[in-house]
């Protein structure tokens, strides 16, 4: 369904894997390369475009990086750089980043993606493998024999 | 996704690697690889060395094109003793320490039987020779990734190898004037040779051709050297060895365009004999193992 506002705006309508509807200038969809395509293609004109991998707690994030992202073209960067800091901290925790994480590689959205995965990369590090573990539910699956030898190979860089 | 569970291990190997490969320095990728069993044959994969090393070039770096691999140099007595192994680069003291405690990890007693052949860009092809008696030893060969750390045995060759080799025509070739020009034609010649048997590997005479020209170019030549290596970026740049049996032996490049000679390593002091070969090789990145954090 294409719409057009007063600034003769288009708008298109995405819908999240659970049915909820967001309506958005095409401006601020077309940042995820997945959508530009399917618009492109002219998968927009009969009704919303679906998008089945994405939720609507997720997608209303994402629009979200999207609009400030499409609307400050000419802003400071760093005025969009506290701004980015601010938004993966609404996030909340490394689950929900996860979430991003995905529909920011689904969405095909390069900015989102880079930004998150250097906030779950920052997460990372300086932890232990077992603190690693925990945070994302990882099941260790080396045997202790195994884990040495990694252990060893590893060794130079620890000494 | 609709089903997520919130583990980060749902997410496909790619989108994990851009993650994994932004850590700050190697030493937490490594750590990352006692996580589990996924983790470590993500790190250990050839992609994430590239990711790691893309997520990590600082733009500026980028224009300095050819600064962006480390030489290695491989050089040993003719006569035995020991062989010696340097890495010239930004971070030449890393990949080199990494080297040799890695080796010896591995190979325990074996390691200082360990050469290496040849090197494509990260990674480097090494040969393992075990003698059983004095006549016979047998082979194995062994890829070694610099950045993780690893040692990959490949499997024997499916026949009996037969000394091969490929040659190709060189980027330079001398006009009639004696000096060296870049051909005009597009393209190079290739040609396989194979060693017939009963023949000896003997024939050098080409070789040393081809270094008489190259001691035409350039007037500051000893006696004693040879070309090394072609630099991989700037094919204006050759490696070359020279050796002065009487003082400092080292390696220059010579910018064949330009004609200037700059020495880029001194060569250990007891090797200070003709009596050597030494060859070059290439790392595509200096920027691994990057600095390990204090």
């Amino acid at each position: 369904m294409s719409i057009t506002t007063e600034n003769n705006e288009k708008m298109i309508t995405l819908m999240s894997s659970d049915g909820e509807e967001f309506v958005v200038e095409e401006a601020v969809a077309a940042q995820s390369q997945t959508i530009k395509h399917l618009i492109e293609d002219g998968c927009s004109t009969e009704g919303s475009i679906p998008l089945p991998n994405v939720t609507g707690r997720v997608l209303s994030e994402v629009i979200q990086y999207c609009k400030k992202h499409s609307s400050s073209d000419d802003k400071e960067e760093k005025e969009l750089e506290a701004w980015d800091a601010e938004f993966v901290k609404a996030a909340d925790d490394h689950v929900a980043l996860t979430d991003l994480m995905m529909a920011a590689n689904f969405l095909d959205i390069k900015g989102l993606l880079d930004l998150v995965a250097q906030t779950l990369a920052n997460m990372i590090t300086g932890k232990s493998p077992e603190e690693v573990r925990r945070m994302w539910n990882i099941k260790n699956d080396f045997t202790p024999e195994e884990a040495e030898k990694v252990r060893k190979e590893n060794q130079w860089a620890f000494e | 996704m609709v089903d997520s569970t919130g583990s980060i291990n749902n997410l496909p190997d790619g989108v994990l690697t851009e993650i994994l490969s932004r850590v700050p320095t190697q030493k937490c990728a490594l750590t990352c690889k006692l996580v589990c069993k996924q983790w470590y044959s993500l790190i250990s994969c050839s992609n994430f060395v590239s990711c790691f090393i893309t997520n990590h070039i600082n733009p500026r770096e980028e224009e300095e094109e050819y600064q962006k691999y480390s030489l290695i140099s491989q050089a040993k007595r003719r006569t035995g003793g020991g062989r010696c192994i340097s890495f010239l680069g930004s971070s030449n003291q890393d990949l080199e320490s990494a080297w040799t405690q890695s080796k010896s990890t591995y190979f325990g007693q074996e390691s200082e039987k360990i050469k290496i052949l040849a090197s494509n860009k990260d990674l480097l092809l090494c040969q393992l020779t075990i003698k059983e008696t004095v006549v016979r030893s047998h082979k194995a060969w062994f890829i070694y990734n610099p950045f993780t750390v690893q040692w990959i045995e490949l499997p024997p060759p499916p026949i009996a190898a037969r000394a091969m080799a490929i040659t190709c025509e060189e980027p330079y070739a001398k006009d009639i004037h004696g000096r060296y020009r870049r051909p005009d034609h597009q393209g190079r010649r290739f040609k396989v040779w194979e060693l017939q048997e009963g023949c000896s590997s003997g024939g050098v005479n080409g070789e040393e051709e081809w270094l008489w020209s190259l001691k035409y170019s350039i007037n500051a030549w000893g006696p004693y050297g040879g070309l090394l290596q072609f630099d991989p970026v700037n094919e204006d740049i050759v490696y070359l060895l020279r050796l002065h049996p009487s003082r400092c032996s080292n390696i220059v490049s010579f910018n064949l365009g330009t004609g200037n000679l700059a020495v880029v390593s001194q060569l250990s002091p007891d090797l200070l004999t003709v009596n050597f070969y030494c060859k070059c090789f290439l790392l595509a990145h200096p920027l691994w193992p990057v600095p390990l954090p204090s």
